[in-house]
């Protein structure tokens, strides 16, 4: 039997596409020139379609000082504030990354409303017995 | 936190070429009322110079198992636009880049900066890089009093060419 279905993962790989143009700045504005169809959109199939060129990757990090230190050992100096800047964008995953779990605990309350109803529950039977014994008292 | 862990790879520049590359995150579905669905990040290099040739060690911080690259190839009157893909241990990069062509990358007046209104759209993320330096134009927010508004300007120069540009899905074929 012949694969109909694509895989999700690879599925995702030829969705994204760049779409880049040329502006031109006037007086008074930016325009995008009449003749321009200029809106070119390069898609990721290329790379797999049209055959592709390899660089190879290795291990790095990046110090506080600035340092690019490479698996070789290897250093090289980055522009100043270079750490700072990819420390930055860290930061505003790791934000996203809040917003995410604090989005999937008001889904889970949502999906399930009987776990909100025990968790109530509970408390007032709490409640009810610190009562019992203050009258006990 | 006194370093940042990640992945580095290098390409080099002949004279009178910049590359910049770019990792395009996607957002996750949850998330997309309150964030684009694509944002881009520059990625840091170091730079060596080799004669006339500029060798660039490029940094990517904590990468996934795969992340998509935009490869921008600014030359004397194009950017040549290419896609990368990085893996675990190579960058696969397509043989077929894309030129776009300026219009006017030069002006023979002499022009200075000027501010121009430009309020970004957040949910639409663009990014404007001037082709002679590459360097990214962003705007500056401000409030505004009498309208109540957010707002934005950046400053650019007159009579010269700018190169945008944005992620997007792929169109449908029709």
């Amino acid at each position: 039997m012949s694969r109909t279905t694509v895989d999700s993962n690879q599925e995702e790989i030829y969705t994204t596409s760049v779409a880049g143009s040329d502006m031109y700045v006037t007086e008074n504005s930016l325009e995008v020139p009449k003749e321009t169809k200029k809106v070119y959109e390069g898609i990721t199939t290329y790379i797999e379609e049209q055959g592709n060129l390899e660089i190879p990757v290795g291990d790095a990090v990046v110090t506080k000082n600035d340092e690019l230190k490479l698996e070789d050992g290897t250093v090289i100096m980055m522009h100043p504030g270079a750490f700072n800047v990819i420390m930055k964008h860290q930061q505003e995953k790791q934000e996203q990354a809040k917003a995410m779990q604090e989005k999937e605990s008001t889904t889970i309350v949502m999906q399930h409303p009987e776990l909100l109803k025990t968790v109530t529950k509970r408390q007032q039977n709490k409640t009810s017995k610190a009562q019992v014994g203050k009258e006990d008292r | 936190m006194d370093q940042i862990q990640g992945k580095h790879f290098s390409i080099t520049d002949p004279q009178g070429v910049n590359t910049v590359i770019y990792r395009v995150n996607k957002t996750d579905k949850r998330l997309l009322d309150e964030y684009p669905k694509y944002t881009v990040q520059r990625l840091e290099y170091a730079e060596e110079l080799n004669g006339n040739l500029k060798k660039k060690t490029f940094f990517i911080d904590e990468p996934e198992n795969e992340e998509k690259l935009v490869i921008l190839s600014f030359g004397q009157d194009k950017v040549v636009v290419n896609m990368g893909l990085l893996t675990e241990d190579r960058v696969k990069i397509a043989k077929r880049p894309i030129p776009i062509k300026f219009n006017t990358l030069y002006s023979e007046q002499e022009t200075e900066y000027k501010e121009f209104k430009y309020t970004p759209d957040l949910k639409r993320p663009i990014s404007i890089i001037d082709p002679e330096t590459t360097e990214e134009i962003k705007p500056v927010l401000y409030f505004d009093q009498e309208t109540n508004e957010v707002k934005g300007k950046c400053k650019l120069k007159p009579y010269k060419s700018y190169f945008a540009f944005e992620i997007r899905d792929k169109k449908e074929d029709s």
